[in-house]
């Protein structure tokens, strides 16, 4: 974390989170464990893994949205100064939309097909705002300029069907900071989109932050985006924050195998040659192996990562990663 | 350079339907493919990129014939297979298969492995059931899966298992093309680098040559040899992979690739290059050059006008009024 942890305090500090999942036959998913990771006023940390790593179980444990079957085991999740793993119902429901906003992958499918986007956005308003109308109409156009959709007037009586991807995505933009929150969680946002639209769309989300100073939580598979965008990442493996970092560091000197592998193997290969891969697949969440969860894939194993977990250790005091053998990885 | 494989000529595809009220319809037509010509040569990889909706996947349906052009010819080794029928268009599909983008949706759920990477051959009806179990165990250890998996069914295997099976069953007939239409982009990030590294194997293996769709425009740049770029149905550049990556003539081209995020931190390579707006409706493309609205260097000419194909170096093609205006000046 890149702020000074001793004066200011972080919009979001998680700590110690774990979530399991109840799976048939009495299996129990591990679907996070004892994560710890806090995101600073105005900016933008992303969380990078492969699928199933937990990084959307992570999202929704911070929103309280978990499926029915996962349940949060422990830790805690400090949101302006409260646990919201502690409010009541009621309580998360006035806080979602308000205080945190969302963004899904896919726009076409967090829209409702049967009603306007104006409609949609109002409602948002409607819910948590004291507004006349006029004023929600009024700030309806405004959050479709903000988020740079050419003639909003015209746009607010327009159908989902009738707009594009990107200009969707900026709709549910537009929707998630209706009412100013504090935090916007972002996942997976631009994964639908084409790659022009896709660069408009995080420079509207690093905007936001310039602008309101929204902190962002942006989930991604892609290095790419999180090159753009992000002033911090963790990475996750198996339902565990890795390594940790501000992304200048983490490009420069990554410190956990499994980020190097990851990085080198999200390029394209290089006149001829072959990619870098990372053999076999993640560990079963049902059934981890004792000691570290990346040891069966690491090329740099020793014994003792198989005994033993390592713990996530201060390699400066802003970046940090979870290998015993982090001062030997080469860039 | 290596002998020519697959050639288009004028090849288009357009989709016509009324519109209105009922008495008062106007005819409408989507020129999704729009007179393209391209040339895909023995062994070498080509790839072809633009967004959504240019018509990338049209025209892998076209060139797999489960589409009728509206116009224009598809050559095989020179021989004309765009209107074939019977023998001859069996001929053609099993040289030129296809493995489509998302491995959960591509292979049937109530199959065994074995059935599945069997179905082409057993279509054919050339095969005996021993020559057919014994080509089963052989594409699956080419895929680096073992033969022990025929009999499992699809749900038991993952992402980029699948994708091999997949893969395993285009190449059951021998095919000499392959038309992947964003092979790995439904995989995850470090599979996707073996499904990658599996393909160039092959092709070096078995002398294939690929169709690539891709939006990933890193990845086409450095794994294909030849790369055309399309937009809405036309091929606005093309020419050797290097050559396109590296020195983009066409606004459009150089827009795309500066839009393609890379893993180095910072702001894009070449900020001024990037595009706003969004691409046109196919319904109603813009006169001229279908690009101007969102071109920085538009003139009058290009609002009137379909821009020339205006030649470049090592073969390459584009197709832009600004390239003929400062070659005269």
């Amino acid at each position: 974390m890149s702020f000074d942890q001793t004066t200011i305090e972080p919009l979001l500090a998680v700590s110690d989170l774990s979530v399991e999942i109840e799976g048939r036959e009495g299996r129990t998913v591990r679907a996070a464990r004892g994560l710890s990771f806090s995101v600073g006023k105005g900016r933008v940390m992303g969380v990078i893994g492969e699928s199933g790593s937990g990084k959307s179980m992570t999202a929704l444990s911070v929103m309280r949205l978990l499926p029915r079957a996962a349940k949060v085991t422990g830790g805690r999740v400090m949101f302006q100064g409260e646990d919201l793993l502690t409010k009541s119902p009621r309580a998360m429901r006035s806080l979602r939309g308000r205080a945190i906003g969302m963004i899904l992958q896919d726009p076409s499918v967090s829209l409702d097909p049967l009603y306007s986007v104006g409609d949609q956005i109002d409602e948002a308003l409607r819910m948590h705002a004291r507004m006349g109308k006029a004023e929600r109409h009024a700030r309806a156009v405004e959050l479709l300029t903000s988020v740079g959709i050419p003639s909003p007037e015209d746009r607010l009586d327009q159908y989902p069907h009738e707009m594009s991807g990107g200009m969707l995505q900026r709709v549910v933009a537009a929707i998630a900071i209706a009412l100013n929150p504090a935090l916007l969680i972002a996942d997976e946002p631009t994964t639908a989109l084409d790659p022009t639209i896709q660069v408009q769309v995080l420079d509207l989300l690093a905007g936001l932050r310039d602008r309101l100073g929204i902190s962002i939580l942006l989930i991604t598979h892609d290095f790419g985006v999180a090159a753009h965008i992000c002033d911090d990442i963790m990475v996750m493996y198996a339902g565990e924050v890795v390594e940790m970092g501000p992304v200048r560091q983490i490009f420069d000197r990554p410190a956990h195998p499994y980020t190097r592998a990851l990085m080198h193997s999200s390029g394209a290969p290089e006149g001829g040659n072959r990619l870098p891969t990372i053999d076999g697949s993640p560990p079963d969440l049902a059934d981890l192996p004792p000691g570290c969860a990346f040891a069966q894939r690491c090329p740099m194993v020793q014994p003792r990562c198989r005994a033993e977990a390592p713990p996530r250790r201060a390699l400066t005091p802003d970046h940090s990663a979870a290998c015993w053998r982090s001062e030997e990885i080469p860039a | 350079m290596s002998d020519l494989l697959l050639e288009t000529r004028n090849l288009s595809k357009h989709f016509f339907f009324r519109k209105g009220l009922p008495f008062a319809r106007s005819k409408s037509v989507i020129r999704s493919v729009d007179g393209i010509n391209l040339q895909v040569r023995a062994g070498q990889t080509f790839g072809l990129v633009g967004e959504s909706g240019c018509g990338k996947s049209t025209t892998a349906r076209l060139l797999l014939r489960l589409m009728e052009p509206t116009e224009g010819e598809i050559l095989f080794d020179g021989a004309p297979v765009h209107q074939a029928t019977g023998p001859a268009l069996n001929a053609y599909r099993s040289n030129i298969q296809t493995v489509f983008q998302d491995p959960y949706g591509s292979l049937n759920p109530r199959m065994k492995v074995r059935e599945i990477i069997a179905e082409p051959m057993i279509a054919t009806g050339r095969f005996s059931r021993t020559q057919i179990d014994h080509r089963v165990a052989e594409l699956l250890e080419l895929v680096n899966l073992s033969p022990r998996m025929a009999q499992q069914g699809p749900h038991e295997f993952s992402g980029g298992q699948r994708q091999r099976i997949a893969i395993a069953r285009a190449l059951a007939l021998n095919p000499r093309l392959l038309i992947l239409d964003e092979p790995v982009s439904a995989l995850d990030v470090s599979v996707r680098a073996q499904i990658l590294n599996l393909l160039a194997d092959l092709q070096d293996e078995l002398g294939l040559a690929y169709f690539m769709i891709s939006h990933h425009l890193e990845l086409v740049a450095s794994m294909c040899d030849w790369i055309a770029v399309m937009y809405l149905g036309r091929i606005v550049e093309q020419g050797p992979a290097r050559q396109i990556a590296d020195n983009p003539r066409h606004p459009y081209t150089k827009a795309l690739f500066a839009s393609a995020l890379t893993v180095n931190p910072g702001p894009l390579k070449t900020e001024q290059r990037k595009i706003e707006g969004e691409v046109p409706s196919p319904l109603n493309p813009p006169k001229g050059c279908h690009f101007h609205p969102r071109c920085p260097l538009a003139m009058d000419v290009c609002r009137q006008v379909a821009p020339p194909s205006v030649p470049g170096p090592d073969g390459s093609v584009a197709t832009c009024h600004a390239l003929t205006q400062s070659v005269a000046a």
